[in-house]
């Protein structure tokens, strides 16, 4: 018998991590500029993507 | 955006919720740069095809309560000036998959993620699933 795994569904987020001389603060400015959408803020990462199917 | 668990991903989650051992496991993740709806993922995908990509080993695998949770890292030196457009899953170590091995197992696309040197990106797919 085949079994087969129905309605699954991938829930995708995007962390983004300050790199080594920046902070979170920096960060959160550049990605604003940019247009990116900011989902969270946390000490050291920042949530740009969080979408469900 | 598309959210994709391809028919090989399918076989081995079967597996995984009948309680067989999967014939493989999660082991690597890639950030590609293919946009568009031409580069979506369907059901019968096997393989990225022609793209620049980069495959990391996943930090993270868990399987509990019917979702598996995936992690994967890009850091500041990847993938730099290219807009990621697709990210994946592979049932096979980073240094066997290729934009032709055929160990697909699901991923999202149509993204548009400009990456730089700036940061890093973390990126967590958690795919849930439940059998009817």
């Amino acid at each position: 018998m085949k079994l087969v795994a129905q309605r699954s569904k991938i829930r995708f987020q995007q962390w983004v991590k300050p790199g080594k001389e920046q902070s979170v603060g920096e960060l959160v400015s550049r990605l604003k500029q940019r247009g990116v959408r900011i989902l969270a803020v946390e000490s050291d990462r920042v949530l740009i993507t969080d979408e469900e199917s | 955006m598309a959210r994709l668990i391809v028919a090989r991903g399918l076989e081995e989650l079967s597996r995984r919720i009948a309680g067989l051992a999967p014939s493989s496991v999660l082991a690597s993740m890639t950030w590609d740069n293919s946009t568009g709806a031409g580069a979506a993922f369907t059901s019968a995908s096997s393989a990225l095809g022609a793209t620049t990509f980069v495959v990391n080993t996943l930090t993270n695998s868990t399987l509990p309560n019917q979702t598996i949770r995936c992690e994967g890292t890009l850091t500041t030196a990847e993938l730099n000036g290219l807009t990621i457009g697709r990210i994946a899953l592979h049932t096979a170590a980073t240094a066997s998959v290729t934009t032709a091995s055929t160990f697909l197992f699901g991923g999202v696309d149509q993204q548009s993620i400009l990456k730089t040197s700036e940061y890093s990106l973390v990126s967590r797919l958690e795919i849930a699933f439940r059998t009817t």
